[in-house]
């Protein structure tokens, strides 16, 4: 399987990421783009999003986690997540997953974000203009990455 | 020199990294208590890049990091 992982501390765009995947003999690529919302959950509009990382465990984090696909028999994929202050609109987080059949390609991509989403090593603060609130994961959260491991 | 890294909240607390000079080195228990409101309950602990449980010596020349709950990608 194929991997390709990048932590990015500036702009990227899924459109380029998507183009990128590699996968001579795939007959299916699933990909998935989160994006920076303009307002918090209570609605709240937001100036940025910070995402701290670890400066060497967030990077082979996301390597792991990508790596870990390796379940769905799928033929590549490609985790491009960003780190620092995003504005909003700008994407977060690109995940692509390449397989021979449409079905491993959307499980590996279900499955890759849930990993991400409770997972990867990263610190996340929304500042607005009635201040800064770090954010943790949610038992929704948890509850999407339990789905995985039956 | 001990080498300490706090992220997320708690490096808006404690900063980023802070250098400890202890020539004799220090339990890790010790080194946390150093921090008002570093709640060993709360935090993965990290020397030298590996997650550790419980108490242990640090040295000098180890790096300690201390990582609050994930927030996730």
């Amino acid at each position: 399987m194929r991997i390709d992982v990048r932590l990015a501390d500036t702009v990227f765009q899924p459109e380029v990421e998507l183009a990128a995947v590699k996968a001579a003999g795939a007959g299916a690529i699933a990909s998935f783009a989160g994006l920076c919302r303009p307002v918090s959950k209570e609605g709240k509009p937001i100036d940025h999003l910070f995402l701290d990382h670890h400066p060497r465990l967030t990077g082979q984090g996301l390597h792991d986690i990508a790596a870990s696909a390796e379940r769905f028999g799928i033929e590549a994929v490609r985790i491009v997540h960003r780190c620092g202050a995003i504005a909003p609109g700008e994407a977060i987080v690109f995940v692509a997953a390449a397989a021979a059949h449409r079905r491993a390609a959307f499980d590996a991509v279900d499955y890759l974000m849930d990993r991400l989403k409770t997972d990867a090593l990263f610190w996340k603060r929304e500042d607005g203009v009635d201040g800064s609130r770090w954010i943790e994961p949610t038992e929704a959260d948890r509850a999407d990455r339990a789905r995985w491991e039956s | 020199m001990i080498t300490i890294g706090f992220y997320g909240r708690l490096a808006e607390r404690f900063g980023r990294q802070v250098d400890v000079d202890l020539p004799d080195g220090v339990a890790l228990s010790e080194l946390q208590s150093y921090f008002d409101g570093l709640d060993a309950d709360k935090v993965c602990t990290l020397v030298n890049d590996e997650t550790v449980t419980g108490d242990g010596w640090i040295y000098p020349g180890d790096r300690v990091d201390f990582l609050p709950p994930l927030s996730g990608g």
